[in-house]
């Protein structure tokens, strides 16, 4: 445990970073709320960022290292889009974050003492491990049962391929704990495979976009609960596989 | 549950045939006023790979995401950059 932080898979200990403190807010919604007469109409809530800030303290043997290893910090930790971090502190997840600002000071030729912040857009921590599960389809329609771990909904993504010819069919997936189902109209080869990526809003069959037959709404998976996804018109005489690919969430 | 979006933007050809859901569009507003046709604004992230779809070709739909009920559909009547 080197007690740093890596940032776009980059351990910053290997720049001489050290994490002195760090403060990862809890978890705030914003509700608003629409006053009419004696009574409030509320809106659904929304998640606003996660402000992340880190004291780091970071050390090199001469001042040129030191300004070396800040140049890299910076460099490494500035970027476009929202990156992974870890704190070695906290083993089992990670966050999308995004630079704030990075400022401090040097208390010796030897040390620079100061704030990292990071924007969480996204203020969901995501598992470092990742959940691919296969379920085989044979039954028409079949039910399958996906225990989830975390605290926060997950956004899957479903690979549904079928093992026989299937034709044109209508292929329907369910999840009946949170009671959402999509439909996908379509034909299905041996082998064909329909991914559902919740996350994108996306179907593709076979790797390609085909939204022109997808109706409903796309099915995410509750916490920590025992999901129920029922599948329909993937099975006739040769069982299909359901992958369900995710990380779990935290709030 | 609640519904993941209590409504949501569509892109369909002239076809009527679903191309993409805007699950990125925000700032979503509707007017309606009497004797003019419902108007829609809404925003989409710069980078979205959805945006290829806002063209005079297609058409937007809004519907309602729990009961699946269309409310509107629309044609493109103005698109522009907002940069910061």
């Amino acid at each position: 445990m080197a007690n740093s932080l890596s940032f776009n898979t980059t351990d910053l200990s290997d720049y001489g970073l050290t994490l002195a403190h760090s403060d990862i807010p809890g978890l705030t919604q914003q509700s608003p709320s629409q006053l009419i007469q004696d009574i409030s109409y509320s809106f659904q809530p929304k998640r606003p960022p996660k402000i992340i800030n880190i004291d780091v303290d970071v050390m090199g043997s001469t001042r040129a290292i030191l300004d070396s290893y800040l140049d890299d910090i910076k460099f490494i930790i500035t970027h476009e889009s929202a990156k992974v971090l870890k704190l070695d502190h906290i083993t089992d997840r990670y966050w999308n974050t995004k630079l704030e600002s990075f400022v401090g000071y040097y208390s010796s030729p030897y040390h620079w003492g100061g704030t990292i912040t990071f924007k969480a857009d996204d203020p969901m921590a995501y598992d470092n491990s990742a959940t691919s599960s296969d379920h085989a389809i044979d039954s028409d329609p079949d039910t399958v049962v996906e225990t989830t771990g975390g605290t926060g909904t997950i956004l899957p993504v479903y690979t549904l391929t079928a093992k026989e010819d299937l034709g044109a069919i209508t292929l329907k997936l369910e999840n009946l704990t949170t009671d959402e189902e999509l439909q996908w109209d379509g034909t299905l080869n041996t082998n064909s495979y329909v991914t559902v990526d919740v996350p994108n809003w996306v179907v593709s069959l076979d790797g390609t976009e085909d939204m022109a037959d997808v109706s409903g709404q796309f099915p995410r998976l509750a916490a920590n609960v025992a999901n129920s996804i029922k599948v329909t018109a993937l099975y006739s005489s040769v069982a299909g596989v359901l992958n369900i690919a995710y990380r779990k969430r935290y709030l | 549950m609640e519904p993941a979006l209590p409504f949501i933007l569509e892109a369909r050809n002239s076809s009527d045939e679903l191309l993409a859901i805007f699950e990125n569009a925000h700032s979503i507003s509707l007017t309606e006023e009497l004797n003019r046709p419902p108007m829609l604004d809404f925003l989409l992230p710069a980078d979205d790979d959805k945006l290829t779809h806002i063209s005079q070709a297609n058409q937007v739909w809004l519907r309602n995401y729990d009961t699946g009920a269309v409310l509107y559909k629309f044609v493109l009547g103005r698109r522009g950059d907002s940069r910061d």
